[in-house]
C-alpha cells in the first residue's frame, strides 16, 4: 500500500485501539440490523430460507429462451418455463438466461457499431468526425433509462400490425409482435407461421420488441464508449509503426489489420471488458420496459412470495458473479501481458 | 531500384483509389442521412402542431382525426409538471427557488473566478475557485437544508406539501445535489480508511466499494424499497420512499466518489506528508492545510464528471415509483385527454437533462483549462 499518512514515530497502540473501537461499532450496528430484520420477519410470519424456490410460480413470463433440447429437457430442473407448473427456481433461471441473452445481443451491437464509429473517428473526414461527436454528445448527456424507454416507444410506433407486417419468403416476419425467423427445434427446422387468421405469428424463434429495444439502445449507448476506446488506443500506437508498415509496402488496410490493431487491442482490452461489466449492470434497466430479465422476474417473485431477503441475495450474487468473472478475465490477461509493453 | 519505383507507383494508385472510395462513402453517408432525416423533420416540424395549448389542435375529437406529426402542445400545457412535478401550482415558486439555491455558491464562485482571471494574473495556489473549498461546501450544505425546509414547508410557516408531491426537474436537481453534498464527507472517510494501515477496516470498506460498484443501481434502490423497512426496529415509523432513495443514492455516490478521492490522494507524493510532519503539523493539520487542497485541485474535473453521472443516474428512481423528471414525462401521456402523445414529453425531459449536462460539461472544461493554478508537485533537484 503506497502513500500511507502515518507518522513514523506515532504509537502503534493508538491505531490498534481506534481500529478495534471502530470494528466494535460496525459489528454492533450490523448485529442490530440483523436482529431487526429477524424480528420483523418473524412478526410477519414469513418463512426464511430458499425452500420457496421449489414451490410453483403462477405468473407468466413473456420470453423463454429456447436452448438445445438436451440441456433444457422438460421434467428436469432446467426445463423450459411453463406458467402454472414451473417452480420459482426455473422462473429465476429463465430471468437470468434472458439477462445473458440481452447482454450478448447488446454487446454484439455495441462492439460492431463501436468499432465502426471508432475507426471513422480515427481516420474519417472532419465532417464525419463532427457528426459522430455530436451523436455521442446526445447519447451521453441523456440518461440511459430515458433512451431505453424512448427506443421502446419508437419501436412500438414504427412496427406495423401483424396483418400488414413485413414478410420475407414466408419465413421471416417483422411486426409489432417482434422479429420471427426459422429456428432449430427438436432436431428439425421450424418455420414461423401466421395463425388466428393472420393476426398472430407462432413457431420458429422470435425477438420481442422489448428485446430489440434493450439490445439496440443499450448497444448504442455502450458503443459510444467503445468507439472512444478504439479511437484512443489506435492513436496511442506510435505513428512510426504505421509509417514503417507503409514503407514495407503494406496497404493501409493491411497496416491496420496486421500492425496497428494487434498492438491497439492489447491496450484496449481492459477498457473493453470494463464496458462489458457496465453493460451487464445497465441491462438491469430492462425492468423499465417490461423485459423479463432477472430484475423484473425477481421483483414479481418477491411480490408473490414475500421473500425479500432471499431475492435480494439472489440478485446481488448473480450480478456480482457475472462481473467478477469478467474482471477475472481482465486479471488473467493483465498477468499474462505484464511488462510486455514496457518502454 | 526498379522495384521501389514500382511500389511507389502502386502506392499512388492506391491513394487515388482510397480517395475515390472516401468520396463514395461521403456521398453514401449524405444520402442515407437525408433519407433518415426527412421523416424525422416531417414528424418534428412540418406535420407537427406547435403553437397551441389545447389537445384539440392535435386530436380533433369530433372528426377523430389525429395529426401525423408531433404534438408539442402536450409539453407547453404541462411545463409546470415537468419543472416541479405535482407540487401545488400556486406554490410553484418554492421548488423553483429550492432547485437553484444549493447551486448558487458554486455558480457565484465560478463567476468570481472568471472575473478574477480577467483582472489579475496572480496565482492562487491552494484556493479552490477563489473561495475556499470548505466555505463553498458549507454554504452549499446550509442552502441545501434551507431548500428542503422550503419544499417541506413546516418550519417556514408555509403550506405543508408531502414529499410524494415533489417531483419533476426540481427533484432531479435537488436529489443530485443532495447526493454529492452528503456523499463527499462519506467518500473522504472511506478513501482515508482505504489508504490507512488499518488492516481489517481496509478490507471491509474495500468489500463495500466493490459490492456497491459491482451491482446495478436499480437493485440497490430495490433494496432500499423492500429491505430497508425490515432493518428498522419494529414499531418505528418507516421513512418515505424519497428519503430511502436518497440514502441509497448517497451510499452509491460515496462508493464511487471514494475511488476518485483515493486516486487523488495517491497522486500526491509521500514527500508532501513528510514535509508537513517535519514542520511540526499534526496528521489532521497536514491533511487539512497541505494535502486536501492539492487533492481537491487534482480531482475537480473528475468530481464534476461524477456529478454528471449522478444527474443521469437519478433518472433510475423512476423505476421505484418516484415522479422525478422522467417519471413525470411518462405520466403525462397517460391522461385520457393526451393519450398516445408519449414521445414529446420524453424529448422535453431529454432536452432538460441534456442542458444540465452540457452546462456541467462546460464548467468542467473551463476548470480543466485553468491548470496554471496547480501547485508544483515535483521538487527541484539540489544542485
Amino acid at each position: 500500500m503506497p502513500a500511507t499518512f502515518r507518522k513514523k514515530n506515532s504509537s502503534n497502540m493508538k491505531y490498534k485501539l481506534f481500529e478495534f473501537v471502530f470494528l466494535c461499532v460496525l459489528i454492533t450496528f450490523f448485529c442490530y440490523i440483523a436482529d431487526n430484520i429477524r424480528t420483523n420477519i418473524n412478526a410477519r410470519h414469513i418463512s426464511t430460507g430458499f425452500s420457496f424456490l421449489n414451490s410453483t410460480a403462477g405468473f407468466p413470463i413473456a420470453e423463454t429462451p429456447v436452448l438445445p433440447s438436451g440441456l433444457w429437457e422438460s421434467g428436469s430442473l432446467f426445463h423450459e418455463y411453463e406458467t402454472g407448473t414451473s417452480t420459482y427456481f426455473t422462473a429465476l433461471l429463465t430471468g437470468l438466461a434472458n439477462t445473458i441473452k440481452a447482454c450478448f445481443a447488446a454487446f454484439f451491437v455495441a462492439s460492431t457499431l463501436g468499432i465502426t464509429l471508432g475507426l471513422l473517428q480515427w481516420r474519417g473526414s472532419k465532417s464525419i468526425q463532427k457528426l459522430i461527436s455530436f451523436l455521442f454528445g446526445v447519447l451521453r448527456s441523456t440518461p440511459l433509462v430515458l433512451q431505453l424507454i424512448f427506443c421502446y416507444m419508437v419501436i412500438l410506433k414504427i412496427l406495423p400490425q401483424v396483418s400488414d407486417g413485413f414478410i420475407w419468403l414466408n419465413s421471416i416476419y417483422l411486426n409489432n409482435r417482434g422479429f420471427f425467423f426459422p429456428f432449430w427445434v427438436n432436431g428439425e427446422i421450424q418455420f414461423p407461421t401466421l395463425t388466428f387468421g393472420g393476426r398472430n405469428v407462432t413457431g420458429g424463434y422470435s425477438f420481442s420488441p422489448e428485446f430489440l429495444a434493450i439490445s439496440l439502445s443499450l448497444g448504442l449507448y455502450i458503443s459510444t464508449y467503445i468507439a472512444d476506446i478504439v479511437c484512443s488506443s489506435l492513436k496511442s500506437v506510435a505513428q512510426g509503426q504505421n509509417e514503417a508498415a507503409l514503407a514495407l509496402g503494406l496497404s493501409k488496410q493491411q497496416s491496420l489489420w496486421y500492425v496497428l490493431a494487434p498492438q491497439a487491442l492489447t491496450l484496449a482490452r481492459p477498457n473493453f471488458i470494463n464496458q462489458a461489466v457496465s453493460l451487464v449492470k445497465n441491462s438491469a434497466l430492462g425492468v423499465s420496459i417490461g423485459y423479463p430479465e432477472l430484475m423484473s422476474v425477481g421483483g414479481t417473485t418477491m411480490n408473490q412470495s414475500g421473500q425479500a431477503v432471499e431475492i435480494v441475495i439472489i440478485w446481488m450474487s448473480s450480478y456480482l458473479l457475472i462481473n467478477l468473472l469478467l474482471s477475472a478475465i481482465n486479471f488473467l490477461f493483465s498477468r499474462k501481458n505484464h511488462g510486455r509493453f514496457k518502454q | 531500384m526498379a522495384g521501389l519505383n514500382n511500389k511507389l507507383n502502386l502506392n499512388q494508385l492506391n491513394l487515388k483509389r482510397t480517395n475515390l472510395k472516401l468520396w463514395g462513402l461521403k456521398i453514401f453517408a449524405a444520402v442515407t442521412l437525408m433519407f433518415l432525416m426527412i421523416p424525422i423533420f416531417k414528424w418534428t416540424f412540418f406535420n407537427a402542431s406547435w403553437w397551441s395549448l389545447n389537445s384539440e389542435s392535435c386530436h380533433n375529437t369530433i372528426t377523430d382525426v389525429k395529426i401525423t406529426g408531433a404534438c408539442w402542445p402536450v409539453v407547453w400545457a404541462h411545463a409546470n409538471l415537468l419543472l416541479a412535478g405535482r407540487y401545488p401550482e400556486s406554490q410553484i415558486w418554492r421548488p423553483l427557488v429550492a432547485m437553484i439555491l444549493p447551486l448558487t455558491p458554486i455558480l457565484a464562485s465560478l463567476l468570481l473566478n472568471s472575473i478574477s482571471i480577467k483582472t489579475n494574473t496572480q496565482k492562487n495556489g491552494s484556493k479552490f475557485l477563489q473561495i475556499g473549498f470548505s466555505t463553498l461546501y458549507f454554504t452549499t450544505l446550509v442552502f441545501l437544508f434551507f431548500s428542503i425546509l422550503l419544499l417541506e414547508g413546516t418550519w417556514l410557516n408555509l403550506n405543508i406539501v408531502p414529499s410524494s408531491d415533489w417531483g419533476g426537474f426540481a427533484l432531479t436537481l435537488l436529489l443530485s445535489t443532495t447526493g454529492i453534498v452528503f456523499a463527499l464527507p462519506l467518500a473522504l472517510g472511506i478513501a482515508l480508511i482505504r489508504l490507512s494501515t488499518f488492516q481489517i477496516l481496509n478490507k471491509i470498506f474495500h468489500a463495500f466499494v466493490l459490492f456497491v460498484r459491482g451491482v446495478p443501481l436499480v437493485s440497490l434502490l430495490f433494496i432500499g424499497q423492500y429491505l430497508l423497512p425490515f432493518a428498522l426496529p419494529s414499531g418505528a415509523a418507516i421513512p418515505n420512499a424519497l428519503f430511502r432513495a436518497g440514502i441509497i443514492i448517497c451510499a452509491f455516490q460515496a462508493a464511487s466518489l471514494s475511488e476518485v478521492l483515493r486516486s487523488g490522494f495517491l497522486a500526491i507524493p509521500q514527500t508532501q506528508w513528510e514535509g508537513a510532519f517535519a514542520l511540526g503539523m499534526s496528521r489532521f493539520q497536514s491533511l487539512k492545510f497541505i494535502i486536501l487542497p492539492q487533492v481537491l485541485q487534482l480531482i475537480r474535473v473528475p468530481l464534476i464528471n461524477s456529478f454528471i453521472a449522478l444527474v443521469k443516474d437519478t433518472a433510475i428512481i423512476t423505476l421505484i415509483g418516484i415522479n422525478d423528471l422522467l417519471g413525470i414525462a411518462r405520466l403525462i401521456s397517460t391522461q385520457p385527454k393526451w393519450l398516445g402523445w408519449d414521445l414529446e414529453p420524453l424529448i422535453a425531459a431529454a432536452i432538460l437533462y441534456g442542458t444540465v449536462v452540457y452546462l456541467l460539461n462546460r464548467i468542467s472544461k473551463t476548470l480543466d483549462s485553468s491548470t496554471n493554478n496547480l501547485p508544483q508537485l515535483i521538487p527541484e533537484q539540489m544542485p
